[in-house]
């Protein structure tokens, strides 16, 4: 009994451990890695972008948020007492002189600067983690303005910083392309395989699947006692979004009476029940095109709705993790061919 | 498998998988991180109350917070979307400068740039709902932090002075406001019926100093304000 228990659990690790190897060793190929670094570099820049009119209004010297005042804010330290702050924001903003106009520019344009040449894939290894950092730093230099569209921003840059994000669809192939002559589209010139990709690959669907099952559990967080409604248990949810007239992009308050409050149920139900089915579902690749597929009308759905566009297009954006090469490959195909 | 694997020529680090010395270092780095990551995630469900509040994993959350507020893994919050709550509620800042009376909505200037469904634009709203939960939530040191920022913006780098500051809340429509409500509960917009004053302040400025904040907790209540004292 004792020896069968032992083998048991030795077959039981043998097998993890290869399933493991395979899981997050496999080599993969890296032009999804590339397709990610251009759509995530894009997001990036346009998040730093949206900084620019409004550098000053947030991080001058008379701006609305000073830096001292965050952590207090934030309830994180007591700057009163000389103590220092307990949070571990890092932040190029943060420092005493970055509030200065000349400093803030300097900052924002070199940030800029960076991750356009990360999108380029310029230098990507250096580049991406320095355009992490540049987005880190406005994240952490404001947490409290930081919404979803920022998490999902800051964990797909994160994790494009472990793989060869320059190995394809980069600016230097595709000028080398064009002066050799040869009619190869770089796009498709040499296509590579790596484990460090696959790796890279993994952690981000690993991650945004937590990401759906995080937020399909706490939709269903409410209570019916007085405490957060549940409105995504009755079915509700979707009416205060549309409710909301002051971030609703189109106005759907027509869907108040039947039977239009019945499509309202059923489309808040059926969102909850995406994003818990979706990091279960999603591993099988006979089901997954039937997923993405209801993702990209899910979220176009929730843009209009809510008005957080870039948080749905992100979302958008992290699901292309889940398609495989293949299909990069003959759009590339395709492309060269035009 | 979701990884093809290309039959082209393969990178330097190839086609390969890594050493089993590599693969080792690289799988406790992954075991740690995902559960960093993991229980980043999972302390950033719907907001409990604080006496229900899971105490493991609050205490985890702490633990690992060097890395998870580093990388930004402790979420906001927002992923619910919304409960129904008067937090998932849209909110404004608006400020009544110097010489306005403040009964007219025209007197006051709405705290706000950017066009709608953009982030520049949701900034405002988070800070206006920042402003308005410890606003109402009886939180005077977080709204008067906030509120002077407000006043500092806006004295100082606008140049405009300022009287007060208020947060207020926009509160939705009900299905039975569209389905047969008055005409004033038909307009979303309509103050008297859907903006609820959640928080004022007024703003004392004056010369060389920073600014400070009086929050107004009836009618009437109002700082006196120094002779000569100007923005």
């Amino acid at each position: 009994m004792i020896s069968a228990t032992v083998q048991y659990f030795s077959r039981l690790a043998e097998v993890f451990g290869a399933g493991w190897n395979r899981f997050w060793f496999s080599p993969a190929d890296v032009i999804l890695i590339g397709v990610l670094r251009i759509a995530v570099g894009l997001a990036s820049f346009y998040f730093v972008t949206s900084h620019t009119t409004d550098l000053q209004t947030w991080f001058g010297p008379n701006g609305l948020l000073a830096a001292d005042a965050v952590p207090r804010i934030l309830g994180e330290g007591d700057a009163d007492s000389g103590a220092t702050p307990s949070y571990f924001r890092f932040s190029l903003l943060n420092s005493p002189t970055a509030s200065q106009p000349t400093a803030l520019w300097a900052i924002h344009i070199v940030s800029l600067l960076v991750i356009a040449a990360f999108t380029a894939g310029v230098g990507s290894r250096i580049t991406g983690v320095l355009s992490l950092i540049a987005v880190l730093s406005y994240v952490n230099r404001a947490p409290m303005l930081a919404g979803p569209f920022e998490s999902i921003l800051t964990m797909a840059l994160g994790y494009l910083c472990l793989g060869p994000t320059g190995s394809c669809l980069t600016i230097n192939s595709w000028l080398a392309s064009r002066r050799t002559g040869n009619g190869t589209n770089a796009a498709t010139s040499i296509p590579t395989s790596s484990w460090s990709a696959n790796l890279c690959l993994r952690l981000m669907q690993v991650h945004l699947a937590a990401f759906y099952l995080i937020m399909g559990l706490s939709k269903l967080g409410g209570r019916m006692d007085g405490g957060f409604s549940a409105t995504w248990w009755r079915g509700e949810a979707l009416w205060w979004l549309v409710a909301k007239s002051e971030s609703r992009l189109i106005d759907l308050t027509f869907m108040h009476s039947p039977p239009w409050s019945i499509v309202l149920n059923g489309w808040t139900h059926s969102i909850v029940l995406f994003e818990l089915v979706f990091p279960i579902l999603i591993w099988n690749r006979h089901v997954r095109p039937l997923l993405l597929g209801i993702a990209i009308v899910m979220w176009i759905s929730l843009a209009l709705v809510t008005g957080l566009v870039s948080f749905c297009v992100m979302m958008l954006i992290a699901n292309l993790v889940f398609v495989p090469a293949d299909f990069w490959h003959k759009r590339c195909e395709v492309a060269t061919a035009k | 498998m979701i990884n093809t694997v290309s039959s082209a020529a393969a990178s330097p680090e190839g086609s390969q998988r890594p050493s089993s010395t590599i693969a080792n270092l690289v799988s406790l780095a992954l075991v740690i991180h995902l559960f960093c990551a993991g229980v980043a995630l999972y302390s950033s469900q719907s907001p409990a109350s604080p006496g229900d509040g899971n105490k493991l994993i609050q205490r985890l959350a702490r633990v690992l917070r060097p890395y998870s507020q580093l990388l930004n893994y402790e979420s906001s919050g927002t992923f619910f979307l919304t409960h129904a709550t008067f937090d998932d509620d849209d909110h404004r800042i608006e400020y009544l400068p110097e010489g306005k009376v403040g009964t007219n909505e025209a007197d006051w200037v709405l705290l706000r740039s950017g066009m709608r469904g953009t982030d520049r634009y949701f900034r405002y709203q988070r800070l206006a709902d920042m402003l308005a939960y410890f606003g109402s939530g009886q939180d005077d040191n977080t709204s008067s932090l906030l509120a002077a920022g407000v006043g500092t913006y806006v004295v100082r780098q606008k140049n405009e002075p300022v009287r007060f500051v208020r947060a207020r809340r926009h509160l939705p429509q009900e299905m039975a406001d569209v389905a047969g409500g008055t005409s004033a509960r038909q307009d979303p917009d309509n103050a008297a019926e859907f903006l609820r004053e959640v928080y004022r302040a007024q703003i004392i400025a004056v010369d060389g100093e920073p600014i400070s904040i009086q929050k107004v907790e009836e009618a009437g209540q109002v700082a006196p304000v120094k002779r000569g004292a100007s923005p």
